[in-house]
């Protein structure tokens, strides 16, 4: 492609800035000064030394230099030249951002990214159990500390009906009988009202939202953290609790913050994720673990440290270590989070792992109450294949496959930051479209142009495809050659974005008439291969409809089987 | 169906954007961008003395300097490359700044250096 034209598909369509969950990590680094500390996020088991060649900055850095440097890399990185304008369709701009392939790996910061994404998300899921559990036994330690506020929140409850009916002198006698008895009103049910020393109020918010059946048990656990850690923090038990997840925290602000740009580095991540993560979890690490071995072949860390992943799982799993936490009533939401089941059944072939998994995962089902299987089922990290993508399908040996297939399209259809985040994820996309793209652009040796058309003529599949335009939009496009059990096709645009198509039969030109509606393109494999095919047409016949009306190719009568040619490339 | 058809008109035109473009361009896309941000940072304006009247024309102006400074190459690859060029260039007009403007409200904590 020439570079004029280049330039002007630059300008055509233009850059977009990304609303990844990249970017969200990125959007950690922006230079609101106030928050730079934050923003640096040098966190204890950094060194300051450390943390200035991280940020590749020097000492006694002013602020104007920190901000310019964080607000010139991120200007630079997503830099925006002109919005899409071509197709003109709503939403095509939030879809242009997320199939943008190189760039939507710049998004994630450096080629290293995808498997950082990985690890950081084993990682974060292994802190929302830490800290889960940790909450279960705050909660424990609370209701066993202080009896008489689990009997508040029971004569609370008990009230419910008085306060809800909204009499302000019963309320009153309420409220003032439960002050003189416990110290702290709760209000309505309504911790978060809590009148009183603000410790107690702590406490009984910890008892009140764990026991209300209506609202989040999950979400109530995970807070107790915040509620009643520092009140514990010199118990061992809960000390060390604490310390462990921390250093999951610890590890996934590196992730956040390191700017990794070496294979050594990533492993090193790999490794101190290793060391902290905890048992359930093992499994999806080894499998990133193992990947990440792919992507770097000359780095063996990986692949022993998925071996010794896999091998420490296989243990836990053997010694009933899931069943264990199914037992102390891990709920649905939680376990979801676990590398479980969601492909057991692709995975029962492949190993002892996978299938002490999936009898694990049977026991959990009966074992606990509130499990729900079909957020299990629906959990994307698994026990064999880790993290995948959700357009992909995981095969028996349990490695991901992404082809261009009805799947495909579907990722290519889907919400943007959607999209963004699955190529962030699966660099398995980047490998399948680059493909396409090879085969497709190495096809066309000649074109011809007209006043209102381009054709081009492919000629090792011995097919010649005339686009008319009107402006710069297709309104028809002509394939002559053969192509599946006919001889060509015709497709019509329309504006209202119906789209009619011929099928030509014979060359002398007996049609038979095809419409192609939403369900058919899903359904109908021939229909497929008819858009497929001009699909990935389309981009030449916009390039060259481009070099055609600069005048970079001479024109010529055109037509579907026109002769006339001149090289482009 | 036109949806499906622009999306893969996007997507191949996309594939070969991450091309270099030309410096000159990608300084001006950066000029505006960077300044937009950089000039409406509260410690900008808070900590340095007569920068708030004219940050765009001084951020413009020592932008187009410290792009000779650094030596940036004549075309930039969007992508990693660009936000490392990126970081360089902003720093180098941060070091501008803390130059040539008087840093004021240095007792407030969001204008004292880092580290």
């Amino acid at each position: 492609m020439s570079k004029s034209v280049l330039i002007l598909l630059i300008y055509l369509f233009g850059h977009q800035s990304f609303a990844s969950d990249c970017d969200e990590r990125f959007e950690k680094l922006r230079p609101k000064i106030d928050e730079l500390r934050q923003v640096v996020l040098c966190d204890p088991s950094f060194t300051i030394k450390e943390c200035q060649e991280n940020l590749g900055l020097k000492a006694g850095v002013g602020v104007a230099v920190a901000a310019g440097t964080a607000v010139g890399f991120k200007s630079g990185r997503q830099m925006i030249l002109k919005k899409p304008a071509f197709c003109g369709y709503k939403g095509a701009s939030n879809i242009w951002k997320s199939i943008l392939i190189e760039d939507a790996h710049a998004a994630c910061e450096n080629p290293f990214s995808n498997h950082m994404n990985e690890l950081d998300a084993i990682l974060s899921n292994d802190e929302t159990l830490r800290r889960y559990q940790l909450g279960l036994e705050l909660e424990a330690r609370v209701k066993k500390d202080y009896p008489e506020l689990v009997s508040a929140n029971l004569e609370v409850k008990n009230a419910r009906d008085v306060i809800r009916a909204g009499d302000p002198k019963k309320i009153g006698e309420i409220k003032k009988a439960f002050k003189d008895k416990y110290g702290f009103w709760a209000g309505d049910l309504d911790a978060s009202a809590c009148e009183g020393p603000i410790e107690i109020c702590k406490r009984f918010g910890v008892i009140h939202y764990s026991s209300m059946s209506s609202s989040d048990p999950v979400g109530a656990r995970l807070m107790h953290f915040e509620r009643v850690a520092d009140e514990y923090a010199n118990d061992p038990e809960i000390k060390a609790k604490i310390e462990s997840l921390q250093r999951v925290q610890a590890t996934r602000t590196k992730i956040k913050t390191l700017p990794v740009k070496t294979d050594q580095q990533l492993a090193r991540l790999f490794e101190e994720g290793s060391r902290t993560i905890s048992d359930p979890f093992k499994s999806s690490m080894a499998a990133a673990a193992g990947r990440a071995g792919q992507t770097f072949p000359n780095m063996k860390e990986f692949g022993e440290l998925s071996g010794n992943l896999k091998k420490s799982f296989g243990t836990y799993v053997a010694e009933g270590g899931l069943a264990k936490l199914a037992k102390a009533g891990l709920p649905a939401l939680v376990a979801g989070l676990l590398p479980l089941a969601a492909k057991a059944a692709d995975c029962s072939n492949v190993g002892q792992v996978c299938a002490k998994a999936k009898e694990s995962i049977d026991l959990i089902g009966k074992a606990a109450d509130e499990l729900d299987p079909d957020k299990l089922l629906g959990a994307k990290s698994l026990g064999c294949s880790g993290i995948t993508s959700t357009y992909s399908t995981i095969g028996e040996d349990c490695n991901e496959v992404v082809a261009f297939t009805p799947n495909l399209k579907t990722f290519l259809l889907a919400d943007g930051d959607l999209q963004q985040s699955e190529v962030c994820r699966s660099r398995r996309f980047e490998n399948v479209l680059s493909d396409l793209h090879t085969n497709t652009f190495g096809n066309y040796s000649r074109v011809s142009c007209g006043s209102n058309s381009v054709t081009l003529m492919d000629d090792r599949l011995k097919r010649n495809v005339k686009f008319d335009f009107n402006g710069d939009q297709i309104v028809k496009a002509q394939v002559i050659g053969q192509f599946e059990d006919h001889y060509g096709y015709d497709l019509d645009f329309s504006t209202s974005g119906t789209l009619t198509g011929t099928k030509i039969k014979t060359q002398s030109g007996g049609r038979t008439f095809l419409y192609y509606d939403e369900k058919k393109i899903k359904n109908n494999a021939k229909v497929d291969a008819v858009l497929e095919d001009f699909s990935t047409r389309i981009p030449v016949a916009l390039s060259k409809w481009n070099d055609c009306k600069n005048g970079n190719i001479p024109s010529s009568s055109g037509g579907a089987g026109g002769s006339a040619a001149a090289g482009s490339r | 169906m036109n949806l499906l058809i622009c999306l893969l008109i996007v997507f191949f035109n996309s594939l070969a954007l991450a091309k270099p473009v030309d410096a000159k361009v990608w300084l001006k896309t950066f000029s505006a961008d960077f300044q937009k941000e950089f000039c409406s940072s509260r410690a900008i304006l808070h900590c340095y003395h007569k920068l708030s009247a004219n940050c765009h024309q001084i951020t413009d102006a020592f932008a187009a300097d410290c792009f000779k400074k650094i030596q940036a190459p004549k075309t930039i690859a969007l992508g990693p490359e660009s936000g490392q060029l990126g970081a360089s260039l902003g720093r180098c007009i941060g070091r501008e700044i803390e130059a040539n403007f008087q840093k004021k409200n240095i007792e407030d904590k969001l204008c004292q250096s880092l580290f």
